[in-house]
């Protein structure tokens, strides 16, 4: 992983997260929108600007791939390289709920 | 006539959020935003007055793959409604504070646009100041002394631009720093990068300034000949042979716009 992919994404915003989460399964833009929401009990919902921004940006930076068309909507996936920061991520904030349950 | 209306509006840069509201209290008013056109006339048609709300994104890669682009935002439920020198805009009913309608859910990609929107949009007018506006006005004024009302005028047009440019800089300046500020809080660091973008266009002025003044610094050369002297004048990139019928122990005054 190089200098620019750990600056940018190490630690990354909850919007990434979530998007890197939602791309182990093969999804579009607003179907992570729809996931998100429901998994979040209606608290986060992304809006279309940060998605279609993070999209490319995570496209152009090889975290994602991109697999398809399906009517006028981009499907993507996760590559390799996004599976290995999520699982920096994952690990970081385990770390970090596992200190605030021992801290409480 | 009456149901169709055109007002000519000037947003600097950083104010897309000031036209976001111009657009909002318009619907308002009872007038549907249709388009916007070159250099800066916004259409209307009469329309029942609702609220309605107004965003601008600013993303060339999004118009460059519309159809997928314009998808998204449908879906989340944003009408787009025209595209203009690579802002899209696009609105939604209701209010936004109410109803949390936001094209951007976190500071990190509020940022990015503007970051979009900087190197889009600020750069290609930085260029353009640095190669067209700067030298035009050091080429109209360098060594003139006045007589000619063209000149005068080229100066002065140039002058104007280059103070409008240096103005409009500045404002940007001050109004991308209140945004970051305002988006990830302030710091030394932050302030240093907008005083410092500053800094670099005014010190690329004062290159550019030196560059042309030291080109009209020249250096005059007499010589003998049969029919007289010969002065020549050499500039660094040009040089002027002029030939004068003169005697020994005349006194010379020279005009050194006549070298231009």
């Amino acid at each position: 992983m190089d200098a620019h992919i750990k600056k940018v994404y190490v630690p990354m915003t909850e919007t990434g997260f979530y998007i890197l989460l939602c791309l182990r399964e093969p999804n579009h833009g607003y179907g992570i929108v729809q996931k998100v929401k429901e998994m979040t009990g209606g608290d986060i919902v992304l809006a279309p600007g940060t998605m279609y921004g993070s999209l490319s940006k995570m496209e152009k930076d090889g975290l994602i791939r991109f697999v398809r068309e399906e009517e006028k909507r981009k499907i993507y996936l996760i590559t390799d390289l996004g599976s290995e920061v999520l699982n920096l991520e994952m690990k970081r904030i385990a770390r970090l709920y596992k200190n605030m349950k021992e801290m409480r | 006539m009456g149901n169709r209306k055109t007002v000519f509006k000037f947003f600097t840069i950083p104010q897309y959020q000031q036209e976001e509201n111009y657009l909002s209290t318009m619907h308002e008013n009872g007038w549907d935003f249709n388009k916007v056109t070159f250099p800066g006339f916004y259409h209307f048609e009469k329309c029942e007055p609702k609220k309605v709300t107004y965003r601008l994104d600013y993303n060339r890669e999004g118009i460059r793959n519309k159809e997928e682009y314009v998808q998204m935002f449908s879906d989340c439920g944003w009408e787009h409604i025209c595209d203009f020198v690579g802002y899209s805009y696009f609105r939604k009913e209701g209010e936004a504070e109410k109803e949390r309608e936001e094209i951007f859910s976190d500071d990190a990609s509020r940022l990015d646009m503007m970051k979009r929107v900087f190197i889009g949009r600020m750069i290609p007018l930085i260029i353009i100041f640095a190669l067209t506006i700067m030298p035009q006005l050091f080429l109209n004024t360098m060594g003139y002394n006045g007589g000619s009302i063209v000149h005068d005028v080229f100066s002065f047009v140039f002058l104007g631009l280059a103070i409008l440019y240096l103005v409009l800089f500045a404002i940007t300046a001050v109004q991308f720093y209140q945004y970051e500020k305002r988006v990830s809080g302030d710091s030394p660091g932050i302030r240093l990068k907008y005083v410092g973008a500053f800094a670099i266009i005014v010190a690329l002025v004062a290159g550019i300034a030196v560059l042309f003044w030291s080109q009209y610094r020249s250096s005059y050369e007499v010589t003998e000949n049969n029919n007289g002297y010969v002065v020549e004048a050499e500039k660094l990139n040009s040089s002027v042979v002029k030939e004068y019928d003169l005697k020994k122990g005349d006194a010379v005054i020279f005009n050194f716009s006549e070298f231009k």
